[in-house]
């Protein structure tokens, strides 16, 4: 079985948010609790300005730090590839939030546990898309083998932009197909 | 409280080490010595930084989990380390009530603790450093680990065996050497590694020096009395006949001791991890 993970098309999304609230509902989140989180960046000075929207998740890395670190082994691999959590096993030591790169696991104070994105694993194993990108309405968001994705929607695609710490680090399970303005790492942007 | 249960965890466990360390020196030079008071002091220290440790977990009863990936993770490994640690004080405080007499057995468990405790702060340290925390990626977190174990277990040693080693003045230069020397170095590689994160290209990393500059004032109060102490200590001791004055070894104590544990607090407080637009 192939490496599984999402893939984003920045160049057609909107920021609507429909995917970050469709993930909030699935999961049940609270107030402060996102596992997907829709972002908006710009930068330049008027009238050289640009910007761009990144709907961002768990990576699921083929080299994640989470599972590396996680003592006790709530963090791990699935079959598919992507990077699961198992409740009955973590502890709530956060470890995996200093770990993570991208900030993605989140504690969850109701529960006592960390909580992130698990591709909505109960959804796909019903033959069925994660919630996020069945709630895309300019259809930015796909989910699937990354091989597959990256035949799909050609060879221009990055697992890295300027706003995304290096993915060399862990290999992150992401393919975008980015703007001139996310591709350019002397363009700096701000989150707004 | 977050911060605070774990600094008092690793205060708590590096002094704990660091103790043991000088109860192994001082038993390797005088057989005789029991230094009964330190291992206490060693053994109690580990438990109630083993106890802090649980007020950190979101399921502190479920701690035992934690000993599960000891294979790949930095921090099951150091809590395997911690706890064997703390039993080989504990068998260690056994021994010296119920069998004084074997003293071999009681040095080779001090010696056993000691080392166990080394390999223990290098996995403590191994935990923050390998994170993605830009302030704690470099050779300083090592460095500050390993100092504030000698220097702490060194004065606190000096304080709880006082009466014992007021006559063995080779232990007297060790540990004045050893708090020279671990201070030293803390303040080597704590400059430039603080320089390197001003250079650093990452927000994160600039965020936790923005943060280490509000606090400027607690940073200030380490140093001052990190060195404080250690100056008075080696002031008291300058020469072979030199008397240990309670009065200043505790003072020295305290001095350095606060200045550990600011430096600890600042060392959390600080901790930005990177993120998306943090990177």
């Amino acid at each position: 079985m192939g490496q599984k993970g999402f893939y984003f098309n920045m160049l057609e999304c909107k920021g609507c948010k429909a995917c970050q609230i469709a993930c909030k509902d699935k999961n049940d989140l609270k107030v402060g609790e996102l596992y997907r989180k829709v972002m908006n960046f710009e930068g330049g000075i008027y009238p050289n300005v640009g910007g761009f929207y990144l709907s961002t998740s768990c990576n699921h890395c083929a080299e994640a730090k989470c599972v590396a670190g996680c003592p006790t082994g709530a963090m791990h691999y699935a079959e598919d590839g992507t990077v699961q959590h198992n409740k009955d096993l973590c502890i709530g030591c956060k470890y995996c939030m200093w770990n993570c790169p991208y900030s993605v696991p989140q504690y969850l104070e109701d529960k006592n546990i960390i909580g992130k994105c698990d591709t909505c694993k109960d959804l796909r194993d019903a033959g069925e898309n994660p919630a996020c990108v069945d709630a895309c309405p300019m259809r930015c968001l796909k989910f699937g083998d990354i091989d597959e994705l990256k035949k799909e929607y050609g060879t221009d695609l990055v697992n890295e932009i300027s706003v995304l710490p290096s993915a060399e680090a862990t290999k992150p399970s992401l393919l975008i197909k980015a703007n001139v303005y996310a591709l350019d790492f002397n363009y700096k942007v701000k989150e707004v | 409280m977050e911060h605070l249960a774990l600094t008092i965890f690793s205060i708590c466990v590096q002094a704990a080490i660091g103790i043991m360390i000088f109860v192994a020196i001082g038993r390797l030079l005088n057989k005789e010595k029991i230094f009964k008071n330190a291992t206490i002091a060693a053994t109690v220290l580990g438990i109630v930084g083993a106890v802090a440790s649980l007020m950190h977990l979101g399921k502190p009863f479920s701690a035992i989990k934690a000993l599960y990936q000891f294979g790949s993770s930095w921090l099951s490994r150091e809590i395997w380390f911690t706890a064997i640690f703390i039993l080989l004080a504990i068998l260690m405080v056994v021994l010296i009530y119920a069998k004084p007499q074997n003293k071999s057995a009681i040095s080779g468990l001090a010696a056993a603790a000691a080392v166990v405790g080394l390999i223990d702060v290098f996995f403590m340290a191994a935990i923050y450093s390998s994170s993605s925390v830009p302030f704690w990626q470099s050779i300083a977190t090592l460095v500050e680990f390993y100092a504030a174990t000698l220097s702490m277990g060194a004065i606190l040693f000096l304080l709880l065996s006082i009466k014992e080693i007021a006559e063995m003045a080779t232990m007297k230069k060790i540990i004045a050497l050893a708090v020279a020397l671990a201070v030293i170095l803390q303040v080597a590689a704590v400059v430039p590694s603080l320089i390197a994160l001003g250079a650093s290209s990452s927000a994160a990393a600039h965020s936790s020096l923005a943060i280490l500059g509000n606090m400027a004032v607690a940073n200030a109060f380490k140093w001052i009395f990190i060195l404080a102490g250690a100056l008075l200590l080696l002031w008291m001791v300058k020469d072979e006949l030199s008397k240990l004055v309670t009065n200043i070894v505790l003072s020295s104590t305290i001095l350095l001791l606060v200045g550990q544990i600011v430096g600890r607090y600042l060392f959390y407080a600080a901790m930005v991890v990177t993120g998306v637009g943090l990177s």
